[in-house]
């Protein structure tokens, strides 16, 4: 068998991998799902690190069981307050200690760009669970699994992403991550003050993906085959834009009748009042699957970086 | 960053009340300074190529030129592709703006015309008109240059 091209490699953006390499990890994937309960033991005997300088009890749950769902072990802190802000100690040091113990590092934090400081101190992978407003790439990887798997490939789909196009990383991660297929038709859905950053853009214009932007999401609704809804929050705009979008960008079931018979509802979770109960019983809701998807897909993700 | 190649006798003409940014980057002696109502001309004895880089970056419209007895030859002051340990990233939440983080700031060239730098940490671009002369400043140790980008 060819030496796997991951190996040893860190995941700080969705852009780090080859369209080929995210074909290996959904295959993978596809493999660790038969293996979510009763487990392997692919990674025995190895650790793996989960530093959360910023909470998200979700990201690091589906981490660590993911590696012990591989044979493996965790350690590492939820609360930063455990840690740096105590001692006053850097990212970079914190990192090198991690570097020394573990087998890959899983790093979540607020500063912008810490992941890649972190790839570049730590020998081991280092992977990147959210920093800054623009990577997510295992929210992404698990967002184009979750895609894949309802649709058979994502290429040639039409796709909506809605709310905070601007700030949600995951909605800047994802426009990444779509660059990776062909023909696919991109729906951004957003008040004018929270569209899609211009970084994200000309990566995707670079990439040729074709995209809209647009604030109508009723108009976009019985277009696609996905509708990825985010959060938009009260303090990034204006009181009179915010009431706005608060009509527009709660997804009701109601809205959700001019859908195409597949179209599926999807959302990174926690969701807060974008998409009321209702919606879990129309037959496009999706993110519980989405959710669930998380967890063979960091499954197959470690299993291919970690040594 | 290559700052060790050095011009002498150096002519840079900028707009009108723009002169005094430059001299905030360097504390060479001998710089002289010619204003008037057209634009602002400032001749320096030596610059190094450093210099003359954060120059083209703060002020896009200088021209520059090398003094030679009685003639001006014209000066191309270009940008690399990369910008690395030369200017700090204006987003106070980089990873490189952090005191104790060693992460030397450093920026890709996206577009000269209007220029766009994106910062390689933050993945930022720098704001329009985001390029002032307190970036320029070295207000803390500066690890070297990582360039793994
Ligand atoms: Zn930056």
């Amino acid at each position: 068998m060819p030496k796997d091209a991951l190996k040893g490699r860190d995941f700080i953006a969705i852009t780090d991998v080859s369209r080929r390499e995210l074909e290996a990890l959904f295959e993978t994937a596809d493999y660790m799902q038969k293996h979510v309960k009763g487990g392997t033991d692919a990674l025995k005997g190895r650790i793996l690190c989960t530093l959360f300088f910023e909470p998200s009890t979700r990201t690091r749950l589906s981490f660590e069981t993911a590696m012990l769902r591989l044979g493996g072990g965790v350690t590492g802190f939820a609360d930063p307050s455990a840690s740096r802000t105590v001692t006053g100690e850097s990212l970079a040091d914190t990192v090198r200690m991690a570097d020394s113990y573990g087998n890959a590092i899983v790093l979540r934090h607020r500063i912008e760009g810490a992941a890649r400081l972190a790839s570049q101190v730590a020998q081991v992978p280092i992977i990147n669970a959210g920093d800054g407003t623009q990577h997510h790439p295992t929210q992404t990887l698990t967002d184009l699994y979750t895609i894949r798997k309802e649709f058979g490939t994502v290429d040639g789909t039409s796709i909506a992403i809605l709310g905070d196009l601007k700030h949600t990383r995951s909605a800047s991660s994802l426009c990444l991550g779509l660059t990776h297929f062909k023909d696919v038709s991109l729906f951004l859905v957003s008040p004018e003050q929270l569209r899609t950053k211009d970084e994200v853009k000309d990566l995707m214009k670079a990439a040729r993906l074709n995209f809209v932007e647009t604030d109508d999401v009723e108009k976009v609704i019985p277009q696609v085959d996905a509708l990825y809804v985010t959060r938009v929050q009260k303090e990034r705009i204006t009181p009179e834009e915010y009431e706005k979008a608060r009509g527009s960008y709660i997804i009701t079931a109601k809205m959700l009748k001019r859908a195409k018979d597949k179209m599926i509802v999807m959302h990174h979770l926690p969701r807060i009042e974008e998409i009321p109960l209702e919606v879990d019983y129309t037959r496009h809701a999706r993110y519980f699957e989405q959710a669930a998807n998380g967890l063979p897909v960091r499954m197959s993700l470690l299993s291919h970086l970690v040594e | 960053m290559s700052t060790v190649k050095k011009y002498t006798d150096v002519i840079i003409r900028l707009p009108a009340d723009t002169a005094r940014s430059v001299l905030g980057l360097t504390k060479s002696k001998g710089i002289d300074i010619r204003t008037s109502d057209s634009g602002d001309t400032v001749g320096l004895p030596e610059a190094t190529e450093g210099l003359l880089l954060k120059v083209r970056l703060l002020h896009p419209q200088a021209r520059f030129a090398i003094r030679k007895g009685r003639r001006e030859e014209k000066l191309e002051v270009e940008l690399p592709e990369k910008i690395a340990a030369l200017m700090n990233c204006p987003n106070p939440s980089c990873v490189t703006s952090q005191p104790k983080e060693p992460a030397a700031p450093e920026f890709k060239v996206v577009r000269e015309e209007p220029l766009t730098l994106q910062c390689l940490y933050c993945g930022r671009y720098v704001p329009k008109g985001g390029i002032t002369p307190d970036l320029f400043e070295v207000t803390r140790f500066i690890p070297p240059a990582k360039s793994t980008f």
